[in-house]
């Protein structure tokens, strides 16, 4: 057998097992981290190898939900539209619903977005809604759109890994084919919870208590007649043989997830070391006969552990070797934070990286992506804990009249945009990375997501968040011209690019744009509010998209100059540097 | 009168069509400030009033518990806003004055070119709404459905 190389134009040659392949950074893991972190690398120019050792990607759904933060990187990669497509739009599973079977009594419903002001809030905080859309499909476009400095090659299993004097060398082996040799000078191990690398390398794993074993069942059928005018996220069933969770992968062709945990030693036993019905399983959730549920097919069945893993260190004790995504950090699956922890780790690093092959930030700027992004996968898994013991109890409890009184309280395990977008990095001390789960609150403080808002260019809507994808964005209010002229000074900054852009006020016209003034205009005041910038200050944001810091504008060269050699020299954060240092 | 740009015959006769294929080719390339002018004229006007008129042809319908009324109110400055309410019931749709069926479910506001890219499938509302051109009040859920109920899916799109 030989390697498959994809996606490569039909006529470039496919690398051959035995052959040496060159990279600057080699991904072992083609999974949702692997693939995000290639397409984020290429993004900055790094050319980027992935080896992933499935032939094809599973079809089993596994992760379902994408938040917004991820869909605002997959707009960026220019896939959301399609992810959105491939997926179940927010609007339509925007409800929660426990009952005692699909058919049977409904017992609560929780709305997540349940009224016009909900929904038009969720669009002040993002240009993206959250999606329902599973994690084989996500895949399958992040393959199909991969670009060209960035290539998977199918069907290899990255066996050893190994320094050389300049980097890495990574022996991969083909089924029956010669060794596959990747030689390059960072490697990323986004080979999941059970890839064996790390280990080789010193990246020791840790475990918290298993919250038990989860049994996954995907299956097809039609089950609109019981989901209509309700259609939710989730469908939570508590009845005597099931107390698990129905998960709406499609529900137009009807693609489903029953998700049972094992809520006991009995029910170990019962879902796992026996043969178990699964047929019997599906009909007890839904509440009707097998021959009364239309297309009923399962099509695959897996068990896995719910709990949090982590490592000790993310990064090797050479600095060549760090960790993303599952094989940095597993969580419960309640709360949905599994793949999309994964993708903003790989969001995190990607730009690090490029900066430090480019020779223009020193190595230690790496360090401070497991700094940042650790406190982030803790919290996350402290989240998922909690939602997935709340969950656990919730189902134990009795379904009868009183079971919808408390059910408010489980909001934050569904509704989690403070999570989603508020997170920081490197917060100043005694503060949470997450200060409110719920709710988000736009801040453009150093560390934090520069928010979002409208800037118009001649009827165009161009978000800010938008300044700052492939390179440093100084944003900065109309007493800020200053900063552009800073910005054709110093066109890079630790290599990667560097603008500057003036946004007017919300009630200025096209006839006050003059040749230096605003080159944008902050569209309903938005901007204005959330950044509150004063006079020449500006933000200086990274190519994560976070504030790296808030810049004065008193002694502009001076202020830029010092913010970017605390960045590349020690990957601080400059406002946190003074405390830290 | 609002004086606007002129718009080449063919241009006008297709945004006039009601053909929505013939209205998304017609607003391509056009500059969005350009047409903006335009649908503040008198011209525009009755564009945007044949719009409204036979948005009872486009409509499907769906389950619909009882009659619910959609307001929508298109703001074309300088000029007047424009609003009508379509009346909606399992199987049918009316064009109706405002004020004349009461209070309205829900209430679509927004300015007329994403009118006019909404009632021809150029854009879809979500779209709109999430780069705040597009405000909603009242039934999220009614809102959500409108362009089901009218067949305006994009390509690809779940309708
Ligand atoms: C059955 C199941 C259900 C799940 N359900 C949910 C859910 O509902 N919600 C949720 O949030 N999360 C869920 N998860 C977790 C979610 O799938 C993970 O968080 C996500 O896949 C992490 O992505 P990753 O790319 O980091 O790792 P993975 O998806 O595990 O990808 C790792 C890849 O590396 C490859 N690989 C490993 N070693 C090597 C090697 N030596 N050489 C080459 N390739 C290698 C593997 O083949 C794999 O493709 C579920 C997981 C499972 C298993």
């Amino acid at each position: 057998m030989t390697a498959h190389v994809s996606p490569q134009p039909e006529s470039d040659p496919q690398p051959e097992t035995g052959a040496l392949v060159e990279a600057d950074v080699v991904v072992v893991g083609g999974g949702p981290t692997g693939l995000a972190a290639a397409h984020f690398l290429a993004g900055h120019g790094v050319r980027t190898v992935v080896l992933e050792q499935r032939l094809t990607p599973s079809g089993h759904p596994r992760a379902t939900v994408i938040n917004s933060r991820t869909m605002e990187l997959l707009r960026h990669l220019g896939i959301d539209a399609a992810v959105r497509r491939a997926g179940v739009p927010l609007q339509n599973t925007a409800r929660i619903t426990w009952c005692t079977e699909l058919a049977g009594t409904e017992l609560a419903g929780l709305d997540i977005i349940a009224s016009a002001d909900a929904l038009m809030q969720r669009a002040v905080n993002s240009p993206v809604l959250p999606v329902i859309c599973s994690q084989n499909r996500v895949e399958a476009l992040l393959v199909d759109r991969l670009p060209d400095n960035a290539r998977v090659i199918r069907g290899v299993k990255a066996e050893e890994l190994a320094p050389t004097p300049s980097g890495v060398r990574v022996t991969a082996s083909g089924e029956g084919g010669r060794p596959l040799v990747v030689e390059a000078r960072y490697a990323v191990l986004a080979e999941g919870l059970h890839g064996s690398l790390r280990e080789t390398v010193g990246l020791e794993q840790t475990a918290a208590t298993p919250l038990g074993r989860l049994l996954d069942i995907h299956f097809s059928a039609d089950l609109s007649p019981w989901t209509a005018g309700r259609e939710s996220a989730l469908y939570w069933v508590l009845n005597d043989t099931v107390r698990g969770v129905l998960v709406t992968v499609d529900p137009v062709d009807g693609e489903w997830l029953l998700e049972i945990p094992a809520l006991s030693a009995d029910e170990e036993h019962r879902y796992f070391e026996q043969e178990v019905d699964h047929h019997k399983l599906i009909e007890a959730a839904i509440g009707k006969p097998v021959d009364a549920i239309e297309g009923l097919r399962i099509h695959s069945v897996r068990n896995w552990v719910m709990g949090s893993t982590g490592l000790t260190s993310w990064r090797s004790a050479d600095g060549r070797v760090l960790a993303a995504g599952d094989a940095a950090h597993t969580f419960p699956p309640t709360g949905g934070f599994g793949m999309n922890t994964g993708i903003q780790d790989a969001h995190n690093l990607a730009w690090k990286l490029a900066a430090v092959l480019r020779g223009n930030a020193t190595d230690a700027l790496l360090d401070s992506y497991e700094r940042e992004r650790r406190p982030v996968a803790e919290f996350n898994a402290r989240h998922s804990e909690t939602n997935a013991l709340q969950k656990r109890a919730l189902l134990q409890s009795d379904a009868d009249p009183e079971f919808a009184r408390n059910i408010e309280e489980h909001r934050p395990h569904f509704d989690f945009e403070g999570q989603t977008l508020g997170f920081s990095y490197e917060p100043g001390p005694g503060e949470s990375v997450v200060q409110d789960v719920v709710n988000y609150r736009p801040t453009a403080q150093a560390g934090h997501r520069a928010p979002h808002a409208w800037l118009d260019r001649d009827g165009d809507r161009i978000s800010s968040i938008d300044l700052a994808r492939t390179g440093f964005a100084l944003l900065t209010g109309p007493g800020g011209a200053v900063w552009r002229q800073v910005a054709q000074e110093t066109a890079t900054v630790a290599g990667l690019p560097l603008t500057a852009t003036v946004i007017g006020t919300a009630g200025s016209t096209a006839a006050d744009t003059a040749a230096d003034g605003p080159q944008l205009r902050d569209v309903n005041g938005a901007f204005a509010d959330s950044y509150a910038l004063r006079g020449a200050e500006a933000v200086l944001v990274r190519p994560d998209g976070h504030v790296l810091a808030r810049l004065p504008g008193v002694a502009p060269r001076q202020e830029l100059a010092q913010a970017v050699d605390r960045i590349v020299t020690t990957g601080l954060m400059p406002a946190r540097a003074e405390v830290l240092s | 009168m609002t004086v606007g740009p002129l718009f080449p015959p063919e241009r006008l006769a297709a945004l006039r069509s009601g053909d929505l294929a013939d209205v998304r080719a017609a607003l391509a390339g056009l500059p969005r400030a350009e047409l903006a002018a335009w649908l503040a004229t008198s011209e525009g006007e009755a564009v945007l009033r044949t719009v409204f008129e036979r948005m009872p042809e486009r409509y499907t319908g769906g389950p619909m518990d009882g009659q619910q009324t959609a307001r929508w109110v298109v703001e074309r400055e300088p000029a007047e806003t424009l609003a009508y309410d379509l009346v909606l019931t399992e199987d049918n749709c009316e064009v109706r004055r405002t004020g004349t069926s009461g209070e309205p479910t829900v209430t679509l506001t927004l300015d007329a070119v994403s009118f006019v890219e909404m009632a021809s499938a150029a854009a879809q509302g979500m779209d709109l709404l999430l780069q705040g051109r597009l405000q909603i009040q009242g039934d999220v859920h009614l809102a959500v459905r409108m362009e089901s109920l009218f067949g305006l899916a994009a390509p690809g799109e779940p309708g």
